[in-house]
């Protein structure tokens, strides 16, 4: 059996849609509608009060028990049933209505985000689509207006030509066939070839601005590894190179010539303090 | 540690960043860092700033030398190709077609611009290039930001009032406190020759004579002439022009030229270059050009040494004639100190010229030990 065929045996609802896939708790289908009409409500209480009897009755069926050992044994089944049926519904109780909204409202502040996001990129996209329409509709109709006066003295220069072959022929339809042929065929080849010239300059443009960008790009690659090279070498000078001397110096008593070098430093130093006193001055 | 350790470093030398503490001075009575956030180290700069080179030695074994030519580009398109606001050394020299190039020390003293700037009014210009200057010979000592760094700069003997002001403003926005001293006195101080020497540094835009007895040299002291390296560039120049009229060069190459093959004297190796001629490199034989343009620096400096022996005590004036000590970038001109020797036997009846044995480095060397020696509160109060 073909895909085809085991689809149409599903059962579907009036609006086509399996039956099986039709989403539970949207509230406006009519096919949920008909579903839900099949079902029946039961409380805990009634579900509690219909095991109970159940068990009596099937207990009572099978065994030969007084009411006290009945009532005793219909009371733990119900209690084990409730026990079982809290156990069960913890899972579902566990998460606190305020999380649970908090989370939806999350999601949903997260799904309008993206929507916005995505609704901006649509309106540039569409943007740009309009801007390119508009471009191509009057690089179109400056290309029709262009094709039309070329194709008007083209027109003209081959009923021209054609005038001459009949002017020329001097009746002999022949000729005339062959040389209109010859015409036509060489103003097709024309043709062609203006088209191709065109698409080719098409693609001259796009290579151009690929080049351009491809430039750009690594003249920008360029100054960037420069300015790389600069901060590591910028980095190497800060760090310097530490000197010997963790103090200021001075003269040692055990030099050579101390008292001749302490004059001249002391000469030194006084140079040097006329010519910052002459320069405040 | 001697006192010669800290010299001896090299920029790829790392090693005084284990060295131990120094032991402390007991003389200037005043060891304790300055107030302040910084207190993790001090950091000794010595600095020559040279009219040609710009070198530097620290106290953390790091020794650097630039060029000191300064170059920024000429506009937005320079910068942008350049990738950067200010070029300095053999980078801005190779690139000075798009910049406007400042060699800010002519002649050893603030100047105007030599390219790109108004030639006779751009003092402000040749400030600024100083200061970057400065600036950046200092960042190629890599100090740390949490050291104070005390720097002594080594200056012309003969720098006006306002230059040495200048190079004052320049230092202080990098440094902690600056002292400036003469480079002749800081190359024999280096050396430890403080008594009864004379000191020839010869540099690209000056030569200093300086004589040293004991004393901080006074005006009469010191001798500065612009017979120097630059002179003999310009002497080489005109000799080649003269005499090989088809040769291009620029005034780069020719002193490119004289540091290869500079020397003075008979036991000379052939100089043969190859210059361009109408596009095609050709070779020359310079050999006699560069004897007689490097020749051109002895009389002048012999003259100038005989001003300071005439002028001195009659008593100790063969002393100073048996110590001359040569120094700076020039005194490497191979033969130049059995030249001036011969000359001086010439002319002062004896001599004895000693070549300082790291030419590039000695008053940067010398300016360190300055700055080594200088007690604490001299520091402080120049703040």
């Amino acid at each position: 059996m073909k895909v085809s065929e085991q689809m149409s045996k599903i059962p579907r609802g009036d609006d086509g849609v399996p039956e099986d896939e039709v989403p539970k708790g949207a509230p406006e289908d009519d096919t949920v509608q008909q579903h839900a009409r099949k079902l029946n409500l039961v409380g805990s209480s009634q579900l509690t009060k219909a095991v109970a009897e159940s068990v009596r009755e099937g207990l009572r069926d099978q065994f030969e028990l007084t009411q006290a050992q009945l009532n005793a044994a219909v009371r733990a089944v119900g209690s084990r049933l409730m026990l079982r049926l809290k156990a069960q519904s913890k899972a579902v109780r566990g998460v606190p209505k305020a999380a649970f909204l908090k989370e939806v409202q999350a999601d949903k502040d997260r799904i309008d985000a993206a929507r916005e996001t995505a609704k901006r990129e649509l309106d540039a996209m569409l943007e740009k689509l309009k801007l390119g329409q508009e471009q191509n509709s009057l690089r179109e109709a400056e290309l029709v207006r262009e094709s039309q006066a070329t194709g008007q003295v083209e027109d003209e220069q081959l009923a021209g030509r054609i005038a001459a072959i009949f002017a020329s022929s001097d009746g002999d339809s022949a000729k005339i066939r062959e040389k209109i042929t010859e015409l036509a065929l060489g103003s097709m080849q024309g043709q062609r070839e203006k088209s191709i010239d065109a698409q080719m300059a098409e693609h001259r443009d796009q290579v151009d601005g690929f080049e351009r960008r491809i430039a750009k790009l690594t003249n920008s690659l360029e100054l960037t590894e420069e300015e790389l090279k600069k901060m590591a070498k910028a980095k190497n000078i800060d760090l310097g190179v530490g000197s010997i001397y963790r103090s200021v110096q001075g003269l040692s008593g055990e030099d050579n010539d101390y008292e001749t070098k302490k004059e001249l430093m002391s000469s030194i130093f006084a140079a040097n303090l006329a010519l910052q006193k002459g320069k405040t001055a | 540690m001697s006192d010669q350790d800290y010299n001896q470093g090299t920029t790829d030398d790392n090693s005084a960043n284990t060295a131990t503490e120094s032991t402390p001075s007991t003389s200037s009575g005043s060891q304790s860092s300055s107030p302040g956030k910084k207190e993790s180290g001090v950091l000794y700069l010595g600095i020559d700033l040279g009219t040609s080179r710009t070198s530097v030695t620290a106290s953390n074994g790091v020794r650097e030398t630039v060029a000191s030519f300064v170059g920024y580009p000429k506009d937005v398109v320079a910068k942008k190709l350049l990738k950067a606001d200010v070029l300095f050394g053999s980078d801005a020299i190779e690139k000075r077609l798009s910049l406007n190039l400042y060699r800010p020390l002519g002649e050893g003293v603030l100047k105007t611009s030599l390219e790109g700037g108004s030639e006779d009014g751009d003092y402000e210009g040749n400030v600024r290039a100083a200061k970057d200057l400065i600036a950046e010979i200092i960042r190629r000592a890599q100090p740390r930001k949490d050291e104070l760094v005390y720097a002594v700069i080594g200056c012309p003997a003969e720098a006006s009032f306002k230059n040495r002001e200048a190079i004052l403003d320049a230092a202080r926005a990098s440094v902690d406190s600056v002292m400036l001293c003469s480079e002749p006195f800081s190359v024999a101080y280096g050396l430890e020759m403080l008594d009864d020497v004379l000191v020839i540094d010869i540099g690209a835009g000056t030569t200093d004579l300086c004589r040293m007895h004991g004393t901080m040299p006074e005006e009469a002291d010191q001798v500065t002439m612009t017979w120097a390296g630059d002179s003999i560039d310009a002497e080489l120049t005109r000799l080649l022009q003269e005499r090989y009229p088809e040769a291009q060069f620029s005034i780069h190459m020719v002193k490119s030229i004289k540091e290869k093959f500079g020397a003075v004297g008979e036991l000379l190796d052939a100089a043969v270059v190859e210059l361009p001629v109408n596009g095609k490199p050709t070779p020359f034989d310079i050999t006699n050009e560069i004897r007689e343009a490097c020749q051109i620096i002895i009389g002048p400096i012999v003259e100038g040494l005989g001003k300071l022996v005439g002028s001195f005590d009659p008593e100790f004036q063969q002393k100073l004639k048996d110590r001359v000590l040569l120094a700076g970038g020039g005194s490497q001109i191979k033969g130049l100190d059995k030249a001036i020797e011969a000359e001086m036997h010439r002319i002062l009846g004896s001599g004895h010229v000693i070549r300082v044995e790291e030419p590039m480095y000695g008053g940067a060397n010398g300016a360190l030990k300055i700055a080594h020696d200088m007690p604490a509160e001299y520091w402080e109060q120049l703040k």
